[in-house]
């Protein structure tokens, strides 16, 4: 086989959630089943399983950050007739966000978690509400470990690097992270003179397909609705 | 196998109150806590998978129809019998020293933070305010990394070596908003670049 199938970080991501809860989930399903209808194992490079594990770790890391500022605070109970439980922890919510600006989307997914115990029963003292942290907290690390389980159900091939990364070839083209795995694929393709199909849901990376094959002929980007046609031409072409 | 994974449980419950009262870099707690769960996951999905490989191999009907009399009155031969054994035997060896491996290295990590930050022998294993300046902080960065590359060893083997038992695992329950919102919000930063 001279040809691969590398999955980008969105796509792999996307497999992660279940399919049937969202449009995204579906479309990755969608993906997944057609490499298995062709015997193909879907790959990633270095780069990319590296860019998801610190992505989810970041993201971990700042919901458990704020879960000790929370825990080294009061709880959210009324401290006189006129506030309410909400009040309170909606302020406990502001002055988080006020404290660690850089981590506004851990803090909602956290917000969202708690909102829901708070809803179901009022806070009552210091200790449920530790009790109620350190559950999260748990939970939060078992977050961690239930998406690498999912990632790794995925069947993953991880690819290492190979040959030169050359970045300025591609610099001013592939916006963002992809810059980097669109150079390390390259490299490989040519280390190995292998083909790949790169799909991605990006439709900004799809919208410079043409400039990257120039840049690298042996790499296609495609997004999943055309993945079973380019497979079809890279089985033509080997 | 209850006991220790209660006993995991309780060291997990102790790690995030050690971390609630130090100024520890979070990636202590994700990764103490990631590897917990996943040292947990090949206690009970290598040993189930690996004992119902070896009920299956001997008796030849699935595990779940077999019982004390099925299995001692099992037809094979010694020589099946002793070949079996000794699969079963390395195949859990093989998976344990991974196990093992990851227990080592949390323990390490845990033990460094909670040792060396003690005033006395006495304040160790006991919950108090531990700050990172009694530390050094290129010792806890040096063995989160080796945590967390046991843990992918570990997860590798796994999802290499028992699909299956992984696949009926979970940690957190289909279609958990807290945690489709985590991936979500991920898909979205991917998204963007």
């Amino acid at each position: 086989m001279a040809f691969r199938v590398v999955l980008d970080a969105n796509v792999v991501l996307a497999a992660c959630l279940d399919p049937g809860m969202d449009a995204k989930a579906d479309v990755a399903a969608d993906v997944l089943k057609v490499l298995a209808a062709e015997a193909l194992r879907p790959a990633v490079t270095e780069s990319i399983s590296a860019e998801i594990e610190r992505m989810v770790s970041t993201r971990v890391g700042q919901i458990l950050h704020a879960l000790r500022d929370l825990s080294n605070g009061p709880p959210p109970t009324p401290t006189n007739p006129n506030q309410t439980a909400w009040e309170v922890f909606e302020q406990l919510f502001a002055n988080l966000r006020q404290k660690t600006p850089g981590a506004a989307g851990a803090l909602q997914l956290l917000e969202s978690r708690l909102a829901v115990v708070v809803n179901d029963a009022p806070i009552i003292g210091d200790a449920q509400w530790k009790i109620l942290l350190d559950q999260v907290a748990i939970e939060t690390t078992a977050m961690l470990a239930e998406i690498q389980r999912k990632q790794g159900a995925l069947g993953l091939d991880v690819l290492p690097r190979a040959g030169k990364v050359d970045h300025e070839r591609f610099r001013g083209i592939v916006p963002g992270s992809d810059l980097e795995h669109i150079a390390v694929l390259a490299a490989i393709s040519e280390a190995r003179n292998m083909d790949f199909a790169f799909v991605t849901m990006d439709g900004g990376l799809h919208a410079v397909r043409d400039a990257i094959t120039r840049a690298a002929p042996r790499v296609t980007v495609t997004t999943p609705p055309h993945l079973h046609r380019q497979i079809a031409r890279l089985r033509g072409k080997h | 196998m209850k006991i220790l994974v209660t006993e995991r449980a309780g060291r997990l419950r102790y790690s995030v109150e050690m971390f609630f009262n130090s100024d520890l870099p979070p990636s202590y707690l994700a990764e103490y806590g990631s590897s917990a769960h996943w040292e947990i996951a090949e206690m009970v999905v290598a040993a189930n998978a690996t004992s119902r490989r070896f009920i299956q191999r001997l008796t030849g009907r699935p595990a779940e129809e077999v019982n004390r009399d099925v299995f001692m009155g099992s037809e094979a031969s010694l020589q099946e019998i002793d070949r079996a054994y000794r699969e079963y035997r390395n195949r859990f060896a093989t998976m344990s020293s991974l196990g093992d491996e990851v227990m080592a290295r949390r323990d390490a990590l845990e033990y460094y933070v909670d040792l060396f930050s003690a005033q006395n022998i006495k304040s160790f294993r006991s919950p108090r305010r531990i700050s990172v300046q009694s530390l050094d902080p290129a010792v806890i960065d040096e063995l989160i990394e080796g945590l967390r590359a046991a843990t992918a060893d570990l997860r590798r083997a796994l999802v290499a070596e028992y699909p299956g038992g992984l696949s009926e695992l979970q940690w957190i329950p289909r279609n958990d908003p807290f945690l489709s919102g985590l991936i979500r919000m991920e898909l979205e930063a991917a998204q963007a670049g």
